[in-house]
């Protein structure tokens, strides 16, 4: 099966969750479920299907931008030669994976990985959103449907907001 | 000749792999290292220690190597500080003539030797001099440049450990009952590694304390016994226990492996004009406890 589709995508996603805390996957799921369901609970019961689409085309712009900042960021992660990323690769967690150790370098590099891959999956269903509620009696749950979209985008922000924090610390080091 | 008194401090280092978990590079990397130190320029030697409070640094003077033992002196000078000078019998005050950037030399005596699995030190302790956290920190600063100018990189870090009496376990299992246990361990369980990877927990008390504290009537010696192995591990993240129990009579007794750590003191003999210990003098006495390891 591996021989007719490809499967590796999966990975770096199997990799951050072997490598992800408890904390940590509460701030980057659980959080973003309760503020999901604080918003189906009262502001998007209140939306016409309009609005809904209105706000979908923003999101679908807002997680362009986010991908964007993302492959930046890898970007100055992968081609910086500063001391301050250099000694992440000798810095080494009480993270494992497959049996190593899992460096400061390697665990950022995961993160942001797996932020880009949530990214796209986000996007790929923002813009199969307006598709998806036309297959037969979906129109009748369109909200429903949207919900879904605004836990990948809060979900997505939580990630982002946790590695640049992480980010923030590497690049502000102190000596 | 005066004779000053000075206190010895008994550590042990290590140094271990950066990739691996309880392993440990031979203990003779270290004398490549301090190999190196020696050829370079005096001034290429000077690593700056800043602190909140003042400014120092410290220098690799001279060392010399005999079989398995070390003797290396190092210089230690506090910079950025010049106040005026007074006088001790007529309290008379001058301008300080000493510029800005200099400050007085305080040596400090170390002695190591080289075991099959660490380094005993053996190191002069006084506040002005270098402490054995920042003669870990100089030797692994330089030895970063050692490596580089083979372009390779250093692959391990210095572990300092505390040599504690060999009788400390027998000590607390000589106690009726044990009361109370304060294991002080690392910060670093305070954050994520990202924020200890930014040293912003600096500002924060070093040690993170664990208190064990037993139900009416009942002990926590055995707890205490697996703690106190793992300390006696060396492996850095106990840095200090702390024990109170009662004795057969049933009075408080406090065990501590940072006071019961193995502290002798050592009369040096200074010069007379200008207070300065004779190096050779307390060199040889150093080397000479040293030896019975």
């Amino acid at each position: 099966m591996a021989k007719i589709f490809y499967f590796e995508y999966i990975h770096p996603i199997r990799d951050y969750f072997i490598t992800l805390r408890a904390n940590e996957g509460l701030f980057d799921w659980g959080v973003p479920f309760l503020i999901s369901l604080g918003i189906y609970l009262y502001p998007l019961s209140l939306m016409d299907f309009d609005t809904i689409k209105t706000i979908n085309g923003y999101a679908i712009n807002l997680l362009a931008i986010l991908v964007g900042f993302s492959i930046t960021s890898l970007t100055i992660l992968t081609a910086n030669t500063s001391k301050n990323i250099e000694d992440l690769r000798d810095n080494y967690t009480r993270r494992s994976l497959r049996g190593k150790a899992v460096s400061l370098y390697q665990l950022i590099i995961l993160n942001f990985i797996f932020l880009l891959v949530m990214e796209f999956v986000s996007l790929l269903y923002s813009f199969g959103f307006l598709l998806l509620i036309k297959v037969g009696d979906l129109m009748n749950f369109y909200k429903e449907a949207f919900l879904v979209s605004i836990y990948l985008i809060t979900h997505v922000v939580f990630l982002n907001i946790r590695n640049v924090t992480n980010f923030y610390f590497i690049v502000s080091r102190d000596e | 000749m005066d004779t000053i008194q000075r206190k010895i401090g008994f550590y042990s280092l290590k140094l271990k792999r950066l990739r691996k978990e309880k392993l440990y590079e031979p203990p003779g990397e270290l004398k490549k290292v301090l190999s190196y130190i020696v050829k370079l320029g005096e001034k290429e030697r000077v690593i700056e220690q800043k602190t909140p409070t003042s400014k120092r640094f410290h220098v690799l003077r001279k060392s010399k190597l005999s079989q398995d033992t070390q003797a290396v002196l190092f210089i230690s000078a506090k910079f950025n500080h010049r106040p005026p000078l007074i006088d001790r019998d007529t309290a008379e005050r001058r301008s300080n003539p000493k510029r800005i950037r200099e400050g007085e030399e305080e040596l400090t005596h170390i002695v190591l030797k080289y075991r099959n699995d660490e380094i005993v030190v053996l190191i002069e302790e006084h506040n002005p001099g270098i402490s054995i956290g920042w003669l870990a920190k100089y030797l692994m600063i330089l030895a970063n440049s050692y490596y580089k100018s083979l372009d390779a990189k250093r692959k391990w870090k210095i572990e300092t450990s505390v040599i504690p009496k060999d009788n400390f376990l027998g000590e607390m299992r000589k106690l009726s009952r044990v009361v109370v246990g304060e294991i002080h361990t690392e910060k670093k369980l305070l954050g994520s590694e990202f924020l200890n990877y930014s040293n912003k927990t600096e500002q924060v008390k070093d040690d993170l304390v664990l208190y064990l504290k037993a139900e009416k009537n009942k002990s926590i010696l055995s707890p205490l016994e697996d703690i106190y192995k793992k300390y006696k591990k060396n492996d850095g993240e106990i840095h200090k226990i702390r024990v109170e129990g009662l004795n057969e009579y049933g009075n408080r007794i406090l065990l501590d492996t940072e006071i019961i750590k193995k502290i002798q003191h050592i009369d040096a003999l200074a010069n007379e004009d200008t207070g300065v210990i004779q190096s050779s003098e307390l060199f040889r006495d150093m080397l000479s406890i040293i030896r019975e390891y």
